[in-house]
């Protein structure tokens, strides 16, 4: 807590600022870079979103409240900024955000960056029919492999609320494989 | 073929990749980027400090022309006239009158001033008081 507390400082610190912020992103830029891929699929677009997440950040440092970890602050901005994007160009299309999400799983086939097996693009297909929510506790939870506690920093609910929701995941997108 | 069984098969990777060297390069972009929006920032405050600057100039004006139509206005007030003069010019109210809303130390003060003052002002006492 104190090493982040001085490397805030670092970040807050003219002086010291670019060489902390070159830092951070070297530490968080992979993460993010699957969190946000998990949910904007596509790798121009997850670049976009990247960018944009780690200038909100830059931007947003001074109001950063010690209250929450740094690594939470940052996975909410790009959490936000992802579901965000996603609104906005389902908005623009006049679509909803699930028919949107129906239309970029079945472009991932076409897509270079990706080269997942049918079961792979299956379990896409299972995770986009899940509420909103229980996407974001699956994707974190099983593809990320994050720790509840941290989920629950990022989210801000409860542990409990969160093993509820990935257990009902976890049931869904089993039911889905085995009947597709 | 056997169910599926995500918390006990071995993981289902997802499948996406990153091109060569994005990470390498990334960094730097961003740092570039970074660059550009504080400029844009920059430019951004400089536009509304020029604007804050006419603003401040127009304020100035309504000011100034505030304080000089209050400093004419002000010297009207000369030309009102005061409830003393009104009460020995104009007014029909005796000094007996007057002398009920005193009590006796107000006029026994009053008689004390009368006592020093010059030979002009008793004149004026007399010519239009009495």
């Amino acid at each position: 807590m104190e090493d982040e507390k001085a490397f805030i400082s670092e970040l807050l610190d003219p002086r010291t600022q670019n060489e902390a912020f070159r830092k951070l992103i070297r530490m968080y830029q992979r993460p993010l870079y699957a969190h946000i891929r998990s949910i904007v699929l596509n790798h121009d677009d997850t670049d976009d979103v990247l960018q944009n997440t780690f200038v909100k950040v830059f931007q947003n440092l001074h109001s950063f409240k010690a209250e929450s970890k740094l690594y939470s602050w940052i996975y909410r901005i790009a959490t936000n900024e992802a579901l965000t994007f996603i609104s906005n160009r389902a908005k623009k299309a006049g679509i909803s955000n699930q028919e949107l999400k129906e239309q970029m799983i079945s472009n991932l086939e076409a897509d270079v960056d990706f080269d997942g097996n049918a079961i792979q693009l299956k379990l896409q297909q299972a995770i986009a029919k899940l509420p909103e929510k229980q996407q974001l506790v699956f994707k974190m939870k099983y593809y990320q492999e994050l720790k509840y506690e941290e989920i629950s920093e990022i989210l801000e609910t409860s542990v409990g609320a969160l093993k509820a929701s990935y257990f009902h995941a976890v049931k869904k997108v089993e039911d889905y494989l085995n009947s597709h | 073929m056997k169910p599926f069984d995500l918390q006990n098969d071995p993981k289902i990777t997802s499948g996406f990749k990153t091109p060569d060297k994005y990470f390498d390069t990334f960094e730097d972009r961003l740092m570039q980027k970074l660059d550009l929006t504080k400029q844009e920032e920059i430019k951004v405050l400089s536009l509304w400090q020029r604007k804050a600057f006419w603003y401040s100039g127009v304020a100035a004006i309504l000011m100034i022309a505030l304080g000089t139509w209050m400093y004419f206005t002000q010297n009207s007030v000369e030309e009102m006239i005061f409830p003393s003069e009104y009460l020995a010019h104009e007014s029909d109210i005796t000094t007996e009158e007057i002398a009920v809303y005193l009590t006796d130390e107000d006029i026994a003060a009053i008689e004390n001033e009368m006592n020093v003052v010059d030979e002009t002002t008793e004149t004026y006492i007399n010519e239009y008081l009495n």
